[in-house]
Order: structure tokens, then sequence, then C-alpha cells
């Protein structure tokens, strides 16, 4: 598709401003016109031009070197081209050092201003056209709604499609904001029950009693409240797919129900006496460690090695980083398409930002905070500054002490944030946590930490 | 279409833009009496004319009845921004002027060659005819709607519409000769 540009000229003087305009008009630009540095910068604020044609000196309280810095603050990438009735050194090399890329004494030769114009909507074509093409690059990355560049995570999208017409129970796992539904539904919907239900059951959300009608439904008058017949989602998911979130935080006798669901491939609902059976594919998933959960006597080990039959792990969002530009990119589409909003682009200091952020809610935290951007946004592209509210770390990672977890676990964190900035290697790794290597290859081992 | 010279201009050169409009165009000309009210559009710090100034009181000499008038001028000009320009037009409008100052060979230090100065002429013409017809420059540098800012470039196209440009314009123009014109330019 051809793009029709948009230049601005600003000059107080009408007839200058307005024989440019007609000129670059013959040359199929569409042209609007400022009378001053204020005006230019309010009509710079409405949208973004290719070329900003600026005059030097302008009345009213802002000239054009002033009116350029304000244009530049809304669109850093903006081509400026300062006219000047005269040239003198000092405000040539202003203009230039405050990001004019252009600086012309008129008059000006067609010719070299003709070429200037050219040049630079050149550029903005090609810059288009790269926009155009990464796009249709990242589609490649979409599998389901799992977007992803990353060797471990398309890894977890390769299993889940190998995984998709078995019946075996699949467990997820994977720390909160990874995806672990995402990949529930991929699995789901790239197998042979795809045209069947998805059941999504969170655990984690409702106490025992209600969990368990939740699961296997309940008979009229079975307790208070039972007002009438109600399935369970076991059952409306016959045929199709239950997913069991937060499956670790389930009461040991729902682990007792579970298991028997698992074993028998039937149930009862909840006051009755007719057995139901069902033909639903589990899959579980969960935040916690549960070898850990079965160690402490909270988990059942039957049920864990009854739903872990296929594992998948999700990794977390800083250990596959590479995705981050692409969720980014994928994220701002989807969300400024749904609130009707124009946004276009991630500026390369904001990629950066969300490069070096943590992300402890992972996947969910970056979704959330390009919605809050957006929503706070002005203008096409996101800047640095519209991501402001996340906690800056001078690129220096913030070590926040956990309070709810395991030495053990702090441990593994530290020696896989270390392997991350030792970029795996292991010798300065070791040095950096102050053990010797084998002793760090041991750990690695144990904790199975990916590098 | 009406067709006014600006100041005196070699009966030539006015000739040959009457005849280019039919040929490319379809378009009856019609010579009216010149504008010799001009002096005012004189800057006399940079020597040329203004073109937008002469644009604006060329308003004055359109006939109600006229579609597009044409001026044509041995007057220099310039647009305030530009150190010259070939021509001015208004885009889709009904004005437009061409000066054939620099498209003599003695502007550029060569010996006259009247044969040369008629082919730019027409070009010109028809180039700023095109643009009141809303044609905008045309990447294909042998067309006569592709930009000049130089005497090599006007020189490197041709004196004709290129096919895009030309169905365009054509059917823009209106002329008595649309079909016929536009039939040679598709079987081009
Ligand atoms: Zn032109
Ligand atoms: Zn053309």
């Amino acid at each position: 598709m051809k793009m029709q540009w948009e230049i601005l000229v600003a000059d107080d003087e009408e007839v200058m401003c307005e024989s440019l305009a007609a000129w670059l008009r013959e040359d199929g630009y569409l042209v609007e016109t400022a009378s001053s540095g204020r005006e230019a910068v309010a009509k710079a604020r409405e949208k973004d031009y290719a070329i900003y044609f600026l005059d030097l000196k302008m009345p009213g309280g802002m000239d054009g070197i002033e009116a350029m810095m304000e244009i530049r603050r809304l669109h850093p990438d903006a081509s400026i081209i300062i006219i000047t009735a005269y040239a003198t050194v000092d405000t040539a090399i202003t203009a230039m050092k405050e990001g004019a890329q252009e600086y012309i004494v008129k008059p000006c030769n067609p010719e070299e201003i003709s070429l200037l114009v050219r040049r630079i909507i050149k550029v903005k074509n090609l810059q288009r056209e790269n926009t155009i093409l990464r796009k249709k690059l990242a589609r490649q990355y979409h599998f389901q709604d799992i977007i992803c560049k990353n060797p471990r995570m398309r890894g977890v999208v390769d299993m889940a499609v190998r995984v998709a017409n078995l019946k075996s129970t699949v467990l997820i796992r994977g720390e909160s904001g990874t995806g672990k539904e995402l990949v529930a539904r991929a699995v789901h919907n790239s197998g042979d029950r795809a045209a069947n239900k998805f059941v999504a059951v969170s655990c984690a959300a409702l106490p025992e009693g209600l969990l368990e009608s939740e699961m296997f439904g309940h008979e009229k008058g079975s307790f208070t409240g039972a007002i009438a017949q109600k399935k369970g989602k076991f059952e409306l998911a016959d045929g199709g797919t239950i997913f069991l979130d937060e499956i670790g935080d389930i009461s040991p006798k729902l682990q007792v129900d579970l298991l028997r669901v698992l074993q028998e491939k039937s149930f009862y609902r909840l006051g009755g006496s007719e057995e139901i059976r069902t033909d639903a594919r589990v899959i579980a998933a969960t935040h916690v460690d549960l070898e850990q959960a079965v160690a402490e006597g909270k988990f059942r080990e039957d049920l864990f090695y009854r739903l872990n039959v296929i594992e998948i792990r999700i990794p977390p969002l800083r250990e596959r980083r590479d995705d981050i530009p692409l969720l980014a990119d994928y994220f701002a589409e989807r969300i400024s398409r749904e609130m009707g909003r124009d946004v276009i682009d991630i500026s390369e200091g904001a990629y950066k930002l969300l490069m070096d952020h943590q992300w402890p809610g992972n996947v969910r935290e970056l979704e959330n905070a390009i919605e809050r951007a957006i929503v706070t946004s002005k203008s096409q592209v996101l800047m640095e500054d519209d991501f402001a509210f996340l906690p800056r770390s001078n690129g220096k990672r913030v070590w926040n002490v956990p309070v709810d977890t395991t030495l053990q676990e702090m441990e593994k964190q530290a020696i896989a944030a270390t392997l991350e900035r030792t970029q795996g290697n292991i010798k300065d790794a070791a040095a950096v946590l102050g053990i010797d290597r084998s002793t760090l290859y041991e750990k690695i081992k144990r904790y199975e930490i990916p590098r | 279409m009406h067709v006014i010279p600006i100041g005196r201009v070699e009966p030539r050169v006015i000739e040959t833009a009457q005849r280019c409009l039919a040929d490319a165009l379809g378009c009856n000309t019609v010579l009216v009496p010149a504008m010799e009210d001009f002096e005012f559009a004189y800057d006399s710090a940079r020597e040329q004319y203004s073109a937008p100034q002469l644009l604006q009181r060329l308003a004055r000499h359109r006939l109600a009845n006229s579609w597009r008038l044409l001026a044509i001028t041995e007057l220099d000009l310039f647009i305030p921004m530009l150190s010259y320009v070939y021509g001015q037009a208004q885009l889709g409008g009904a004005l437009a002027i061409v000066s054939i100052a620099r498209l003599r060979q003695e502007f550029h230090g060569f010996p006259a060659d009247e044969g040369l100065l008629m082919v730019r002429t027409a070009k010109e013409v028809l180039h700023e005819t095109g643009h009141t017809l809303g044609l905008v420059h045309c990447r294909d540098e042998t067309c006569v709607m592709s930009l000049s800012t130089n005497i090599r470039q006007v020189d490197v196209k041709r004196p004709a519409f290129c096919v895009d440009c030309r169905v365009r314009a054509v059917d823009a123009a209106g002329g008595h000769r649309r079909q016929e014109i536009l039939e040679a330019g598709v079987s081009e």
C-alpha cells in the first residue's frame, strides 16, 4: 500500500507558508500549515508528521528551535528542517545540536530541497516497511495464543502439540502469570477433543465445600442452599478437557476424591448415589513445588504421580527475555485495537526498559504494564516515560528478600540469577557465589537450573 | 481552456503551447489578450517575479466561462521559499503559469536553440496543466509529470504523459478527442 505522507510547514509569513505547501502538494504530499511555533506544536500533538519545516524566526513567544524541542518531546524520531533567512554559524549549530535533521537558508535551491524531502521520505518508507515486516514475522511466532521464539518456550509449544491427542494427565508447572491456562488450552485445541468443552476450575479461589460441588456437582437438597441439582465440571467436561488450576492448594479430602476420579474415571455428585462416568481429560497446573509439598506431607504422593504423567514446565518471563519485544508488540496491538487507540509502535528505549525488568508477575504483569502504558500515553509510540510506574533498578536488579519461601528456593534463585548474569559461565558464577565449581555443578543438577 | 501571455511572448511559443494541449489532452484553446500589469510582482532584491502573486492576479483575468486559464511568460519566477520555479499551478484548480525564462539555452550560457525551447515549453505547459487537472508528480522520470528542478531533468522527460498520468489527465480534461487519445495511450 502506498502511503501518503503528511508534512507540516510552520512560518509566520503566510505567502512563505502557502507557497512551500503548494509546491510540496504538487509532489504528492498532504501538507498542513501553521502560522506560529505554538500552532505547530499544537498540531504535532494531534498527530506525527513525516517532516516538519519550521521557520527559525517566529513571533509569539516560541521560535523555531523552541518549537522543535517541544515537537521532539512529543515525537523523538521527528524529522525537522529548520528554515532561516540568514545563515549564521551559531544558529546552525544550535539547530543541529537540538536535533534538526537539516538547516536550510531561504531562498533555497529547489533541487536541494526536493532531494532532501525525498531522502527523508525514503527512510520513512523503509521504516514503515520494516514495521510491517516485523508484524508479519511476529505472526509466525504465534501458536494458538502463545507467542514465543525463545527455544525453551518453543519446546513447551512442541510438547503441547505432541501430547494433545493422548489421554494421559498433564501437569503444567510455572510461576504465576506465565500462561499455564494458555498452554492447557493449546493442548486441548490441538487435539481430537478440540470440538468438545474446555472447562477451567480455579482450585485456589473456592473453599473446600464449594470446590467439591463445583467439581462433582450436587443433588437437590444435598446441603443448605442446594436448591436444585447441579452438574459438576467433570460432567461438563465429558469428552473434553478439565483444567484444574492451582492444584497444589486443594484440601486432603479433595485430594482423595480427585485421586478416585483419576483412577476410576467415575464419581458421585454430592448427596447423590448414581455413579457418573466421565471421559474428561485432566490437565492440572500449579505454581508451588509439589515435590516439596509431598515431602512435607501436604500433598498425596499417589495423586502427585497420577497427575504428573506428562510434565510441561513453563519458564518464567525473565528466563525468556528474547520473547519480551514480541509479547509487548502483540499486547500493544491487541490492547490498542480493543481500546480503539492507534498505538503503532514501542520506542527502542521502552523495549530496553521492558527487557531489563524482572517481571515477577511474568507475562500477565507485562500485559498489564502495556495496558496501563496505553491508557496513560498520549502518542502513537509508547516511550520509556509511559512505563515510569515500573520499579527502576538502575541496571542493577533489586533483591527483595522473599518472606514466604524456603532457603532452598532462595539458593536456587540466587544460582539461577547469577548464571544469567554471567551468561552461563560456571567459573564466574562460582566465584560470585563464593563456592567451588563442583559444588555449583551439583546444585545446578539438583535444582534442575537451566542454563 | 484559455491561454494568456503575461507581458510580451513570442507567437511561436504560444502556438506551441496551444498545439501540445490539443494533441495531448484534446483541449481546444483560446488565446486571450495579454496581462500587462505584472510589475507589482517584481522583487527588486531578487530581480525576479513572484509566482504566487502573479497567480493571484491572474484570477481577475479569468473569464466567467473559462474552464482553465494557463499563463505563459518570459518573466523569471520564484516562490518565497525557493530560488526559482519553472512554473506554478493550483493543484486541481483553474490557474497555472509557465515561465520560459530558464528554458532558453541562452540562460545557461549556450547559443539559442529555438527547436529545443519549443520542446521544453510544451513539456512545462503540459506539466503545469496536469497539476490543474489534479495530477501530482510522477515517479517515472520520462513522464512529463515528473518533477524537474533543473534543466537536465526537463530534457530527460518526454513531452507526453505516461500511460497512467495520461488516463487521469485526459479523463479530467474531458476534451472532445478523449476517446481517441485514451485509446492511443493504452495501445502504446
Ligand atoms: Zn510540478
Ligand atoms: Zn506519469
